[in-house]
């Protein structure tokens, strides 16, 4: 649906993106308030620079993988009538009969409806049909975004998913939301508000893949927005995917609050791409309440792979725990940079990180920077890092029980992702990540290795 | 932020903070420029190679911004700082040649008495920015091993320090090091020739007396071959309304297979800007050990840093730093390994208290091609109330496979168990406090001098009187 020009830094056009945003919000029927919300986020946009380069959180990022500029989206031509077969995305497709929504090539297509009162569907047709909910929801979400790229992710989007579960509902399956991206060489930009209502239990997957077989060219930026809302007493688990081609830049950016009692898992798994940036903000602030989050990644090639995290500890008496486990292979190279913040009120605190990198190759490289800025005393915060070859004792034995060394190297690189993978509630996207590690592995050994039939999976 | 409702202490308890009011012999007027950058240069009667690289370095200064990280550095007036000021014009070998009121000073401290006793085999004394004595042992003299002020060794000396001067720590390195460049006064210089062992410690003593001085002393340390030294530097001020600025830049060169240890005990008043550059480079198989005892100043930004250059070399950092009422101490450790099969240890200790601030930053850095490499970083701070804040900051960059690289750190209290125990075993609460404080800093306090180690507990205890209970 969107042709998205690429402007300059230097050439933000206020007038043309405000044209972009409208034309936007008209293709899809967007009620009035909803522009609205566009255009102050676009406002703030305006308003805030670039992020600075010399920042901690963005002095590692590669300028020339994220170069600094939006695309005014304007919506050219009717959608081409892709069919969910050829879609790149199918790799990440629930099993029949669980909810999804699927974006296209600038089409949203539906599966079968979410049980239990719960809610999947585009951002704008939810402004059309649950106005009030998703009005006040956003009006919550959209106050600070992160950086510019966040607040033009919020006024620029085309791609924008409502996942809700009501109070009280417990809902068994995981929900899927699927974004392909075409061939073309773009700008994308998709925002997502997930909304976890009091005591209800809600598993969201959100994947990201594009058409095989597309050209590596760099360029193309991938936008992700998301805002979470775990409500008191509510458990949400929200697994993101992304196995974008090369050429891409993934940028993403998600920012949740935790509520009394509740928890939140957060599970990211990272294979594609140029550049994978991920901003996780997590706040919490009420008594109770706890974090997971959790990342796997696999770099290949000269793959930048970015972890920019915080655990934000603004009231008394939650936890949060922090696992980023890598493989880096070629020449990739990988960042980590998280920090547990404790406010003066945030006493009682048990906040944890741990960073670790296992490098195959002798280009790869990994910076792991676990931060800690604390304000009150009656807390319990460690952090730890590590960066290392697989062991060679672990090798060792391996091969004294007659396993070859690229075998026995395969076999301890998926055990160390294994803790990460297996944290993944859906079964399919589980199986789904561990055939992405076969495959990233067996590349790197050049040897065909045999498929295990699906029954055969512990 | 709760910092404001910390209890106020009276800033009196610092044991150090006497002034004399002896006029200096000679102040240069306030400010920077390069008329005083000229005239610290006439007074020295420098050669002019060395007069270039302070006009350079003033260029630099000039042209760097503020840092925007670390600590608050806005109250620092380079408009209202005496750039030199100088006591004396002797820097004498003996005790009762150096002037009255200055020895009454380091009698104060307790100096000569320790020289007397035999505990150093040399003592270096700067008053404001000029050292004022000098002295080593004899023996240590006799296999050639040099002791001097900086100044001294430039005249004596020329050709190795023109050597290795701003070698380790160029003038354009930061802002801080710039500024010492173009405006350095005194410092100790130290030669080691090969092979020779200095078997107990040389000793430094740095005193700011006169208000609103900046005090911007050049150390510089060379272990020739096999050489072995440590060397221990003590600091106190005394307090007075504004702020003072100590700016200082060490430069030590390790050779292949020396052994250098350097150690500091910060006490300075809590009305001081610390803002000190420290590098070594280390060659094969030499080891260099940074002991770093912070527990005085407004702000402290220090970060000892090791070059491992060639196989084999050892690098170790063990910080501890105390941050009390107004002060903070961002301080850490920066190791770089750039040859293989070189290892490294950061430890560092930290206590916050009384609405204090204490910053572990840290860089470890290992090239490419730097192949079995080990480093440790191990960060713990304790935080005694809940005024106060702890912060760590560790930036790893591996650029190499085959290492083992491993940092771990953990913030705490106090705990309630330990206290209940040691309560219930007839201690105070303050007693018993003070007991765990001292088993927490008790890895880094016993790797110092058994004098030292006694002197070090009790600056904490000190800090911590008022502060508990």
């Amino acid at each position: 649906m969107t042709m998205p020009a690429i402007s300059e830094p230097e050439s933000l056009d206020a007038a043309a993106l405000r044209r972009g945003v409208e034309a936007i919000s008209a293709a899809l029927s967007e009620p009035a308030w909803l522009l609205e919300w566009r255009l102050e986020a676009l406002a703030r946009a305006l308003a805030m620079d670039w992020p600075d380069r010399r920042a901690e959180e963005w002095r590692r990022t590669p300028a020339d993988r994220l170069p600094f500029r939006a695309a005014p989206a304007v919506p050219v031509s009717a959608p081409p009538n892709g069919r969910l077969a050829e879609s790149p995305s199918h790799q990440f497709f629930p099993t029949p009969g669980q909810a999804y929504l699927h974006h296209f090539a600038g089409r949203a297509v539906a599966g079968s409806p979410p049980g239990d009162g719960a809610i999947l569907m585009p951002l704008s047709a939810a402004a059309r049909e649950h106005g009030d909910l998703v009005r006040d929801r956003l009006a919550a979400a959209g106050a600070a975004p992160l950086d510019r790229f966040d607040a033009f992710g919020r006024a620029l989007w085309t791609q924008g998913v409502f996942c809700y579960a009501p109070p009280g509902a417990h809902l068994r399956d995981s929900l899927h939301h699927l974004v392909s991206e075409a061939a073309a060489k773009s700008d994308a930009w998709t925002y997502a508000l997930v909304v976890a209502g009091r005591e209800s239990r809600l598993s969201l997957v959100e994947a990201g893949a594009s058409t095989a077989g597309a050209s590596p060219e760099r360029g193309g930026l991938i936008h992700l927005s998301l805002d979470l809302a775990v409500d008191d007493g509510a458990n949400l688990h929200l697994a993101a995917v992304q196995n974008w081609r090369r050429g891409i830049a993934a940028l993403t950016t998600a920012r949740a609050d935790v509520g009394r009692d509740a928890r939140l898992r957060y599970t990211t798994a990272s294979f594609g791409g140029d550049l994978d940036k991920q901003r996780i903000d997590v706040r919490l602030a009420e008594r109770g309440g706890h974090a997971d989050i959790r990342g796997l990644f696999v770099g290949t090639r000269d793959q930048h792979v970015e972890h920019v995290t915080r655990q934000h500890h603004a009231g008394a008496g939650a936890s949060s725990d922090l696992l980023i486990r890598g493989v880096l292979e070629d020449d990739s190279h990988a960042v980590q940079y998280g920090v547990i913040r404790i406010d003066p009120e945030g006493q009682q605190t048990n906040a944890y990180q741990t960073m670790r990198n296992l490098l195959l190759d002798e280009g790869a490289g990994a910076d792991p920077i676990p931060v800690l800025e604390i304000e009150a005393d009656d807390v319990k915060c460690s952090h730890a890092a590590a960066v290392g070859p697989v062991s060679p004792e672990q090798l060792f034995y391996l091969q004294t029980r007659g396993i070859p060394p690229d075998e026995a190297e395969r076999l301890i690189v998926r055990g160390f992702l294994a803790e990460i993978a297996d944290g993944i509630a859906d079964g399919h996207l589980r199986d789904a990540v561990e055939d992405l590690i076969e495959a990233e592995l067996r590349i790197k050994h050049a040897e065909p290795a045999p498929r295990q039939p699906a029954g055969a999976r512990a | 932020m709760t910092t404001a409702e910390a209890p106020v202490r009276p800033r009196s308890e610092y044991e150090f903070g006497f002034h004399d009011d002896a006029e200096p012999m000679l102040k240069l007027p306030k400010g920077l420029s390069p008329d005083v950058v000229n005239a610290i240069s006439d007074i020295k009667q420098e050669p002019d190679w060395m007069r270039a690289i302070r006009l350079k370095a003033l260029d630099h200064f000039n042209s760097r911004p503020m840092p925007e990280w670390g600590g608050q550095l806005g109250g620092i007036d380079f408009d209202n700082i005496h750039y030199y000021v100088r006591a004396t014009d002797r820097d004498e070998s003996s005790w009762e040649d150096v002037p009255e009121y200055i020895k009454d000073t380091y009698d104060k401290l307790g100096i000569p008495e320790a020289e007397k006793q035999g505990l150093l085999a040399g003592v270096g004394a700067q008053y404001d920015s000029e050292v004022v004595y000098h002295n080593i042992r004899e023996d240590l003299e006799e296999k050639g091993v040099l002791f001097l002020g900086t100044d001294q060794a430039l005249r004596e000396h020329p050709d190795i320090v023109k050597q290795y001067f701003a070698t380790v720590i160029p003038a354009n390195d930061n802002k801080f090091a710039a500024l010492n460049t173009a405006v350095w006064s005194g410092g100790s210089f130290i030669y080691v020739p090969p092979g020779v062992e200095v078997d107990i410690p040389l000793q430094a003593y740095f005193r700011i007396n006169t208000e609103d001085m900046g005090q911007f002393e050049r150390t510089l340390i060379i272990a020739d071959e096999g050489a072995k030294v440590h060397y221990v530097e003590g600091c106190t001020a005394p307090i007075y309304s504004s702020d003072s600025l100590h700016s200082a830049v060490v430069e030590i060169v390790c050779k292949a297979g020396s052994n250098v240890r350097y150690t500091t005990i910060q006490n300075w008043s809590n009305n001081v800007y610390n803002l000190v550059t420290k590098r070594a480079v280390a060659y094969r198989d030499a080891v260099m050990t940074w002991v770093d005892g912070n527990l005085g100043s407004k702000l402290t930004m220090k970060y000892p840093a090791v070059y491992l250059m060639e196989p084999g070399a050892h690098g170790e950092v063990l910080s501890i730093a105390s941050a009390g009422q107004g002060q903070h101490q961002d301080a850490g450790a920066k190791i770089v390994h750039a040859a293989p099969r070189t290892s490294s240890v950061i430890t560092s200790k930290s206590l916050s208290m009384d609405g204090g601030r204490s910053t572990y930053r840290g860089l470890l850095k290992v090239y490419e091609g730097a192949d079995h490499c080990r480093s440790t970083v191990r960060c713990d701070a304790l935080m005694l109330d809940e005024h106060s804040r702890s912060d760590t900051y560790p930036t790893m960059e591996i650029d190499e496979k085959q290492v083992e690289i491993g940092h771990e750190a953990t913030v705490s209290k106090v705990g309630d168990e330990q206290l209940f125990y040691l309560m219930a075993r007839g201690l105070s609460e303050e007693e018993a406090t003070k007991m765990i404080v001292n088993g927490f800093v008790e890895p880094i306090i016993k790797s110092l001098p058994l004098e030292y180690a006694v002197e070090m507990n009790r600056l904490i205890e000190l800090q911590m009187d008022g502060a508990i209970g």
